[in-house]
């Protein structure tokens, strides 16, 4: 469970950092662009299709058409602009068009909406047919037109402003000179401060003070209601395939829709940010795991890979005029690229010290030098020559190639032909002497081989002269003092072999002439005991006599262990054994004096075994003397603890009393014959500590002591060992 | 019947101090100070075990050793003041039955003797022993049937758990138990702490068949894994 969210952890954080960056940048510069192509603006956020400039473009387009057909104008002309600025003077002149042609008054600037020619019939009957274009089955715009007080065109039966059907909220009335406009029984204000500027998205309808209502358009009166939610009325005979009010409605419910999801996509981008900037040190984790990844790529395929986005990031660049025919295409293009920029500049980022290792060339190197250190330095030198003498053979080509070319040039001049010659035999010349300088550095190498082959041998041990050297070689002088440096080593090891010959032969030797006669003074010490019709003092002094004695023989053991010991000739056999069942032993063993001594042993040893290797009967006279140091030198009625603690991959045993003497500060106990108290009138030989010692090193272990004040402890340490005995039948 | 021991060492006081020793005991004792003496005393036919020391002059006590055995068959106990196992080793494959570091036991080295002794002239008992069930390992000898061991042909008198604890180990000679083990088949119960009762059991069957209790030749202790019964 924890493992896996631990590796899941990081996916994720990355996760959101790729998402959440892409969805902020992505969404954001699209958005950016389509505010600054125009494809969305504030009318968009608008979720009332009768507050965009799409409706007011398609009610005002509509009325033109009513009025141009009222007043018997070109109809088709109204589908144009209807207000054209004619130039860039402040005073805005705008062509009004029921008819065909407005020509602007240029003396006055004023517009001249009636042509002289048509002055007398300012009023044509309209052309029923015209009606058509009006598109009177498209219910969800319903209208009467009236001309002079009688209707002219109507697609309803009756039409009140003030009490619209069911269905209808916006209401439209031209009155001959101004419009009104009710929207859900509210007016709008139409013209603002009177004059019409187009930047402004005002309505493009008749009656602003800079544009006169034209004359024609006195008589007509027009009363006009939009459907609050648009429904398919048009279809197959309608012109251009387009739907009006519909239309516009389902846009601009589609760009609703486009723009929440876009939006959400910010929101939702944003958020995954957050959430990458909490868990950042996941995602420093995956980013890890991805520059692993990518560290295990060559160098040169990552440097093929980058020319070619680099180079499309330029392409992408010069792209940007085409921006107006597909603003999609850059801010995802660059989307790409500069994740993949990311995943450079992570790899750089982890892995940059190794960015030269992990590539091809420097794989096929090792390789290289992976096959060469297998063989011998005389087959390297030989086969670097060979390399050498390949990549010198064009030129020598190109000297035998270019020969006859000299030849049919110069052999008319006049010493051509011998100096062609010379240069033959120049070339020649140079050939063998490369072949020959190959020769003698195979030979240089073969006698370097033999060195370090001799070399070797020496460092292992093995008798030199196994390796001849020829005496003229360049490296003649070199062998020579290996042979010095060899003697040298040999007549130092003798010499140590000697010096620990005489050792053991010294201990061997001190050992029997010590116990010669130690072997009288018990022999004839015991018969003395055997004496019975002696006096009760001389019984006395035989008893002390017999105990000295016996303590002799003791410490004359001792000392010739701890001297072996010390020398490194004391024999271990090294077995896996439980340290924690040997010191039960111990104290089993040592039950009796345990308990004739008065003092409490309190042992903490685990129940499990504890798997050591040594030498057990060495490690039980480790044992057996700290345990009889500590009852020997304890503090009356005071407690001796024997712990066993193990680690992960040591054993630790921890004998602790508390002193009986004070303990000398500064004083190396295990050093021999040293004792706490230094009237040295009690028991001990004074080799105890020193024998535990030097038995646990023996036995592959550690040994130390700690003082605290009269805290006395001794602690042996050992290795675990994976091994177990093996079960003898 | 007075059994003949021929003591050789080159320290007359030592000689003296055994003779001594062993008179008592009431053996007869014949004395030489080297080697070349001791192979001219070991004719005598009516010498019955030998005590000879190593380092001596003349004819060292193993040379000595090796020619005796070339003409007797009979025990002898090597003596040496060097204490290294690899002389113990060298001293019983040149023909010695036995060994004692010096300085020895004075009561030890009387043990030594008496055993050897006991097991030579016991020794017209083997064909006998042969055909029975027996599991012999050195001085020692079991007889599961009877439930009886023997030390140097004499009955070990054991206690109910102590034959059981040697019955045990001496039908496994050379297995090593753990005293769990030993506890769980001789007591028959699972057992918390066993290591003391079966220490302490250890060292009273020692005490009876041991020569010398504090350095066991038999019954020993693995330090760290169990007990056993060396195979000798």
């Amino acid at each position: 469970m924890d493992t896996k969210s631990r590796s899941i952890k990081p996916a994720v954080a990355f996760l959101a950092f790729v998402l959440g960056f892409s969805l902020l940048f992505g969404v954001g510069s699209v958005l950016a662009v389509a505010l600054g192509s125009g494809s969305i603006s504030a009318d968009s956020l608008s979720r009332d299709y009768q507050n965009t400039s799409a409706f007011r473009r398609e009610v005002t387009r509509q009325l033109n058409y009513m009025l141009a057909f009222a007043s018997g104008g070109d109809w088709q002309d109204a589908d144009r602009l209807l207000y054209d600025i004619a130039d860039d003077s402040n005073t805005p002149v705008a062509t009004f068009a029921p008819a065909s042609t407005v020509e602007p008054d240029a003396s006055t600037g004023e517009l001249s909406a009636l042509p002289a020619e048509e002055g007398e019939d300012i009023n044509p009957r309209p052309d029923p047919a015209d009606a058509e274009f009006l598109e009177p089955e498209d219910q969800n715009m319903l209208y009467v037109v009236t001309l002079d007080g009688e209707e002219l065109v109507s697609n309803t039966d009756a039409l009140d402003p003030f009490a619209l059907p069911e269905g209808y909220n916006f209401a439209l009335i031209f009155d001959g000179e101004t419009v009104s406009i009710w929207k859900d029984n509210q007016e709008v204000d139409v013209y603002g401060d009177g004059s019409y500027r187009p930047e402004d998205g005002d309505w493009e309808v008749p009656g602003y003070r800079n544009i006169p209502t034209p004359e024609a358009y006195r008589n007509i009166k027009v009363v006009l209601a939009a459907a609050q939610e648009p429904l398919l009325y048009r279809t197959s005979h309608s012109y251009s395939g387009y739907t009006g009010l519909y239309e516009v409605a389902q846009d601009q419910q589609f760009l609703r829709t486009v723009l929440d999801i876009l939006f959400l996509s910010l929101g939702g981008g944003a958020a995954l940010v957050v959430w990458y900037i909490l868990w950042r040190k996941y995602k420093a984790k995956a980013d890890r795991a991805i520059a692993w990844f990518t560290g295990h790529i060559w160098l040169e395929v990552k440097v093929l890979l980058l020319i070619p986005t680099v180079l499309s990031v330029f392409w992408l660049l010069s792209w940007l005029d085409g921006l107006i025919y597909n603003p999609w295409i850059f801010p995802f293009g660059l989307l790409l690229f500069w994740w993949i920029y990311a995943l450079y500049l992570n790899d750089l980022r982890y892995n940059f010290g190794r960015l030269c290792y992990n590539s091809f060339c420097a794989a096929l190197a090792r390789l290289f030098r992976a096959g060469e250190q297998r063989t011998s330095a005389q087959r390297r030198a030989a086969r670097r020559a060979a390399w050498q003498l390949v990549a010198a053979i064009p030129f020598f080509l190109f000297c035998i190639f270019s020969v006859p070319i000299l030849y049919t040039r110069y052999l008319y001049a006049g010493f051509g032909p011998i100096l062609l010659a010379l240069l033959c035999l120049g070339g020649l010349a140079l050939i063998v002497l490369q072949v020959l300088l190959v020769r003698a550095n195979q030979k240089a190498a073969g006698d370097l081989d033999l060195l370090l082959r001799r070399i070797e041998n020496t460092t292992q041990g093995r008798p030199a002269e196994d390796v001849p050297l020829p005496a003229d070689s360049d490296f003649a002088a070199a062998a020579e003092q290996l042979s010095r440096m060899e003697a040298g080593l040999r007549t130092a090891l003798e010499k140590q072999m000697k010096s620990e010959r005489m050792k053991v032969e010294l201990i061997a030797n001190v050992s029997h002439d010590l116990k010669t006669p130690l072997t009288s003074l018990v022999s004839y010490t015991d018969l003395l005991r055997q004496e019975e019709d002696l006096p009760q003092h001389v019984k006395e002094y035989i008893r002390i006599l017999w105990e000295k004695t016996q303590r002799l023989q003791a410490m004359v053991q001792d000392i010739f262990e701890v001297s072996k010991a010390a020398s490194g000739n004391l024999p271990v056999t090294l077995a896996p054994l439980d340290l924690a069942k040997l010191l039960r032993q111990t104290l089993a063993d040592m039950n009796e004096a345990i308990q004739e001594s008065g003092f409490s042993l309190k042992e903490t040893l685990p129940a499990e075994p504890v798997w050591i290797e040594a030498d057990g009967d060495r490690l039980y006279r480790v044992f057996q003397n700290l345990i009889g140091n500590a009852l020997k030198y304890s503090l009356p009625g005071s407690r001796i603890y024997l712990a066993l603690d193990c680690t992960q991959t040591h054993a630790e045993a921890s004998l602790r009393n508390t002193s009986r003497d004070e303990l000398p500060s500064g004083v190396d106990f295990t050093a021999r014959f040293v004792r706490g108290d230094e009237s040295r009138t009690d028991g001990g030989s004074g080799l105890g500590l020193s024998i535990a010692r030097t038995f646990t090193e023996a036995c592959g272990g550690t040994f130390s002591i700690d003082i605290q004040a009269d805290l006395f402890t001794a602690r042996v340490r050992f290795p675990l060992t994976q091994r177990r005995p093996e079960e003898k039948t | 019947m007075n059994e003949c021991i021929l003591v050789v060492d080159d320290d007359a006081e030592i000689v003296q101090a055994i003779s001594i020793l062993l008179e008592k005991e009431g053996y007869r004792v014949l004395k030489a100070y080297d080697g070349m003496q001791a192979l001219e005393l070991a004719a005598d036919p009516a010498l019955r075990l030998i005590l000879i020391d190593v380092m001596m002059p003349r004819l060292d006590g193993l040379s000595a050793v090796m020619k005796i055995r070339e003409r007797r068959n009979l025990p002898i106990i090597v003596l040496s003041a060097k204490s290294e196992e690899t002389d113990k080793i060298l001293g019983l494959s040149m023909g010695a039955d036995d060994y004692v570091a010096k300085p020895f036991h004075p009561q030890e080295l009387v043990a030594r003797v008496r055993s050897q002794l006991r097991r030579y002239t016991q020794l017209g008992d083997v064909n006998a022993a042969e055909q029975r069930d027996e599991i012999i390992t050195g001085r020692l000898c079991y007889r599961p049937e009877e439930r009886t061991l023997l030390a140097d042909g004499e009955p070990v008198r054991l206690t109910a758990t102590e034959l059981k604890i040697v019955d045990l180990l001496m039908r496994n000679l050379g297995r090593v138990f753990p005293a769990e083990e030993i506890y769980r088949r001789v007591w028959n119960e699972e057992a918390y702490a066993t290591e003391n009762t079966v220490m302490v059991h250890v060292r009273r069957i020692r005490e009876k068949i041991e020569l010398n209790p504090r350095e066991p030749e038999y019954l020993k202790v693995v330090w760290g894994i169990g007990y056993k019964i060396e195979k000798h």
